[in-house]
């Protein structure tokens, strides 16, 4: 059987409790939010500590007012918040693809912005690491891949919800040792696949705060994976823009699941700003999105395959935003309602 | 019994399931005993190595482990079949995959079993790999077993030429072939291997485990413990599942009895997802190459298969599964000329073994690929193509395997008619396809792995004063129904309602000898021995019957628990009275019934192989939908057609057909163990991959029931057969969609991208130019 290993579980019921009990802990502790992601990796002995802080009894964690989400809110709940959907369509979708149902009831918004990097050398069972050879990430020399990297960790960033926060301009809390503070949340995410972000061990996400503007922006997530349900991204893009007539007035992209961090791809976005959104303009978009994207071997569909279905997600994200009714029209598909259509 | 059936044919739920869905059945994992020791296993992180030493002297030291026990316990060699005894319950001398179990540690909790399997020392030599089948059928340094011929890891070669293929090749109008491989697939069963060890104050020993195969654990218990076979228990767990992945004895069985026997105390284990893995037995990976030439009219003249499979490390059912990869090229259809060379090589990978529809999965995707072929090349329709070609029933096949009944007509014509393939074939747009496939299986082997004249099932039954009929057996009940059969036909016979049957299938001690849930046997040979028994009980209440009324005995019929005089339906005695009768100065009723498949077959070597008292025939027709930007293909919709004899019960044939279904479309779609330098790097449920709920397609089971002469109230196996149309269904409804054929499986969207990509910048463009011809 696979048993967790042995941790102290502390429960703090505030913020300020939760950094006591982590500077308490110098160093050597996880957050546990909904344990979807950290308690598999427990499993596996990836990188385990001797104590774990559970914030799930943190009310303050807990709310949604307006674009203002707790780190806590489980994404079940955001997927029930019908005010939230309505202001912020895109998550419909997002939410309803994301892991499983019953993962969705325990996994929590924070959780899934911070899910730990992916990859196929990486999230295995000790045994199975041990026979495979370990990984820059546990316990290794150096990156299984891309040869030789003893200082870089290529695992890939396969979170759902931070590329569409990204391109909604959302901007993320956190709450430490020194205090609070705010960040756009597209200078959250840096670094190789151990690094992944600015969040100091100690701190906690407080929230993600949407900014009210973002309700007139036309937003799209297309995922590709194999399986609708439970599989994480193979990858994925996010767009959203705002139109002035029939040119783009505004536009955010995010390339997600290619890379260590969701890739924010402003130089891609600002070219584009002032164009149409017709098929030629959009053609230009993909080759240039596909161009910035450099997926390596860390998941289990091989990397020039994802490159390329990169440029048919942000087409099809393109698309929507342009109001196509059936974004991934073609004949033998039907969007929407088919499982491939990987929308 | 001349009258309509009352039980047989009701939709019933199986007599298992209300332990099932209220939590109340004890699988593996619920088996507890006082001061129970927990096992770990240390399995080998090499793929082939010399084991020098093994120092267990830290790991006894920590305080909590309480044995251990290495190959040094137990020299005694097992498997499945006798022609290939190379198990070992601890690895001896050497390791020959990753995963092997090298030695087994009991402590007080899992964390100090783990501490203690860490703590154990084994010093390796390595030996060469050998991951790769061609290189495996040549000598090699160093074979993983030393008893190979030729110092090759060419475990088992068959040669069978029945008339003149060559000829027949040279006949033909068309002649098509392919080469095809494929990847090999687990039984991803919900329940994982979960065990306990019991040695009993007077020196027996019992094992509790969720197997398909009581019997065969039994009898490699008694070899490796070097006990008698009636000083140890077997007890049936509940099984969640099987699928042929718990029809093995397995060394982790082995390992437990041997360190409760040192110990003392009962020893559980329970696997985690990855031991499944690595404990495998899943079908077998390999390559099929296929020719079948067929005439201007389109007979099939001739069929020529080659196979070379991928063992992996152990026998298990290899031997048979080399058999099965070309022999159940004898049908659905004639086939005049038939030449079939198959081989089985070992390798340092997880062994393999039997997996629902057993040997005959990946070989019937080729042939049905390739008769797609055939029938493209010489315009003809698929489906009317195979009607052209199929078995009569009750004839016979050119390798000799005695057909019986045979529904492969109205399963054709029915997936055909119900999903308007003549409106759809051809008119279908690009991207969007419609395919067909047979299958044929064995309806339970007719030759019993142990060569004995003891029949290959029996069934007791017993009845009492309460009225209640308690029937015994070892059939193995797995989820499949085999319970429910038992039930279902004593039932019928007695007249009675299902709750007055309570069938106690778990223990050795108490049940008669039955062979066990594999070879798709349950219903045929279990639903026979119970009704026999059934029979005997019935002529005994129908005397008690007649002396109570003085009408003749052989004059009653059984509805309703009571006994109905059939010539004067006024004379009506109450199964109460007739049993009360029966019971007077005699006792408790007791009857036995048993199944012993008949002698047939013809005599040159490997003639046993593949027989059967029945053979089950199915169809499907299956759609796919091609993405065709991004390559992804899925089935919306398919249909299956399986001549079953007789559904016994509806609702569990249904059942049965969409697990098939389901595990069909796994294979032919994603599921795949990866394996990098030898070992396995998908072993858990997120990268290996089955269908979730969306990739599930609407199905359409269709029942077809050909009243099989020999079989329980006319019915044959629904278990393993509906599988196989299903792979080929969708790999010709792919063809169909964009002209891509899938020589290897899972189809992968990659590939199948790359051909999208080169037909849309082809001058053609997205057209089906192959359906064109002549239309």
């Amino acid at each position: 059987m696979m048993i967790l290993p042995e941790f102290e579980l502390l429960r703090p019921r505030s913020v300020d409790e939760a950094i006591a009990a982590a500077r308490g802990a110098s160093g050597r502790f996880d957050y546990l939010a909904g344990g979807t992601d950290l308690l598999c990796n427990y499993k596996w002995g990836i990188n385990t500590e001797p104590t774990v802080i559970s914030l799930r009894h943190i009310a303050d964690l807990r709310g949604r007012d307006g674009g203002r989400v707790g780190g806590g809110v489980t994404l079940g709940e955001l997927e029930r918040d019908a005010d939230f959907l309505h202001d912020y369509p895109v998550f419909e979708r997002t939410l309803d693809r994301l892991a499983s149902p019953l993962i969705r009831q325990t996994g929590t918004v924070a959780g899934n912005l911070l899910v730990d990097t992916r990859c196929i050398w990486l999230n295995q069972s000790e045994f199975a690491r041990q026979a495979l050879g370990n990984c820059l990430k546990a316990d290794g020399p150096e990156c299984r891949v891309v040869k030789g990297s003893t200082d870089y960790c290529y695992a890939n960033y396969s979170g759902d919800m931070a590329p569409v926060f990204m391109v909604l301009g959302a901007t993320i809390t956190l709450a430490g040792p020194d205090g609070q503070r705010t960040m756009p949340l597209r200078e959250f995410f840096v670094g190789d696949g151990i690094e992944r972000f600015v969040k100091k061990k100690e701190e906690i996400v407080v929230s993600i705060d949407i900014p009210s503007d973002a309700k007139t922006l036309r937003a799209s997530y297309q995922k590709f994976r194999v399986r609708e349900a439970w599989d994480f991204p193979e990858l994925a893009v996010a767009a959203a823009a705002r139109m002035d007539g029939d040119r783009i007035a505004e536009l955010f992209l995010v390339a997600n699941a290619v890379s260590t961090i969701p890739l924010w791809l402003d130089d891609v976005a600002q070219k584009h700003v002032g164009a149409t959104l017709d098929d030629a303009s959009i053609e230009e978009i993909v080759a240039d999105v596909m161009k910035a994207s450099k997926p390596v071997r860390a998941t289990l569909l091989p990397p020039t395959y994802r490159k390329q279905m990169v440029g048919v997600m942000t087409r099809r994200a393109l698309r929507e935003i342009r109001g196509d009714a059936d974004a991934g029209a073609q004949p033998g598909t039907q969007p929407g309602t088919q499982p491939g259509a990987a929308a | 019994m001349t009258q309509g059936f009352k039980v047989v044919g009701r939709r019933l739920p199986l007599v298992d399931s209300w332990k099932k869905v209220t939590g109340a059945a004890v699988y593996g994992d619920d088996v507890r005993f006082p001061n129970t020791l927990i096992c770990r296993l240390l399995r080998s992180t090499l793929p082939h190595a010399r084991i020098l030493r093994i120092d267990t002297s830290a790991a006894e030291a920590i305080p909590g482990v309480r044995a251990i026990v290495t190959g040094a316990d137990a020299s005694a060699r097992f498997g499945v079949l006798p022609i290939s005894q190379d198990e070992e319950a601890l690895a001896i001398e050497k390791v020959r995959y990753v995963g092997d179990i090298v030695a087994a540690v009991a402590a007080d909790d899992e964390e100090t079993a783990r501490q203690g399997v860490a703590a154990i020392e084994v010093v390796y030599e390595r030996l060469p790999d050998y991951f790769d089948i061609d290189e495996g059928l040549d000598p090699v340094e160093e074979p993983i077993h030393a008893w190979t011929r030729d110092g090759s890891n060419c475990q088992k070669r068959v040669d069978q030429h029945f008339g003149d293929v060559d000829a027949a090749l040279d006949a033909g109008k068309v002649k098509p072939q392919g080469h095809f491989s494929f990847i090999g697939v687990g039984h991803a069963f919900t329940e994982p291997h979960s065990v306990t060890a019991v040695p009993e104050p007077d020196g027996r020993m019992t094992l509790y485990t969720p197997t398909q195969v009581p019997h065969y654990v039994h009898r490699a218990l008694a070899k490796v413990l070097e006990m008698p076979m009636h000083r140890i228990k077997v007890f049936r767990t509940a099984v969640g599942g099987g699928f042929g992945g718990k029809s093995d004895p397995f060394p982790h069985e082995m390992a437990v009895c041997l360190l409760a026997r040192k110990i003392q105390r009962p020893i559980r284990l329970t696997f985690d997802r990855e031991e499944i893995f690595l404990t495998n037995r899943g079908r077998h990976p390999g390559i099929v190459d296929v020719q079948i030439p067929v005439s201007e009219d389109g007979k099939i003249l001739a069929m020529d298969v080659n196979a070379v499979i991928d063992g992996g490390a152990f026998g298990s059912f290899g031997v048979v599964t080399t058999y099965y990869n070309g022999i159940f090229s004898q049908g659905p259809y004639k086939v005049p000329e038939f030449r079939y060379s198959g081989r089985r090589v070992y390798t340092n990978k997880a062994p393999c073994g039997a997996m629902r529809g057993h040997g005959a999965v990946n070989a019937r995707y080729a042939i049905e690929s390739v008769l797609d072929m055939a029938a493209e090349e010489l315009n003809l329709d698929p489906i009317e193509m195979r009607l052209d070609n199929v078995l009569e029933p009750y004839s016979k096949t050119t390798n000799e395997f005695r057909i019986t009944s045979n529904g492969i007509v109205e399963c054709l014509e029915r997936c055909r008619d119900e999903s308007e393939w003549p409106s759809k074939k051809g008119n279908l747009p690009f991207g969007k396809g419609i395919g067909v496939g047979c299958g044929f299986f064995i309806s339970g082997s007719a030759l019993p792995i142990h060569q004995t004249r003891t029949p290959q099932s029996t069934v007791h039954l017993q009845i009492d004063v309460d009225g209640g009929v308690t029937a015994h057996s070892m059939g193995a009940e797995i989820g499949q129904g085999s319970d429910t059969v038992i039930a279902i036909a004593v039932a019928e016979v007695l007249g009675l309602t299902m709750d007055f049957i309570r069938v106690r299938s778990d223990d050795s001690d108490t049940a008669p000898l039955d062979l066990g849930a594999y070879s798709s046997r349950g219903c045929f040979m279990i639903g026979n021995a119970a009704r026999e028994a059934a029979l005997v009980i019935r002529k005994k209440l129908s005397r008690a019957a007649e002396r109570l009324s003085g009408h003749p005995a052989d004059d009653f019929d059984f509805e309703d628990a009571k006994l109905i005089a059939l010539s004067d339906p006024s004379i009506v005695i109450s199964y109460f009275e007739a049993l009360t009768e029966a019971l007077a100065d005699n006792g408790a009723l007791i009857a036995k019934g048993w199944y012993q498949s008949p002698r047939m077959g013809g005599s040159f070597k490997g003639a046993g192989a593949g027989l059967a008292p029945a053979y089950s025939f199915n169809a499907s027709v299956a759609e796919v939908d091609v993405d065709l930007e991004t390559g992804l293909v899925t089935c919306p919709r398919i249909w299956l057609a399986h001549d079953c004899g007789r559904a016994l019960n509806p609702l569990a044939v249904e059942g049965q057909i969409e697990g098939c279904i389901h595990m069909g479309l796994g294979q032919a779609l994603m599921e795949e163990m990866r394996y990098s330098k030898g070992r396995i790097s998908n072993p858990h449920l997120l990268d290996y991959k089955i269908l979730g709920p969306f990739e599930t397609p609407e199905m359409h089971v269709l029942i077809v029931e050909s009243e099989d002469k020999e079989g329980p109230f006319g019915a044959k196996e629904s278990g393993e057969g509906p599988l196989l149309p299903v792979l080929p269904a969708i790999g010709n409804a792919l063809y169909n969609a964009i002209g891509y054929r899938a020589y290897d499986l899972p189809i992968r969207p990659e590939k199948v991208f790359a051909h999208l990509e080169k037909m849309r910048k082809s001058e053609t463009g997205f057209s089906k130019t192959w359906e064109t011809n002549g239309r």
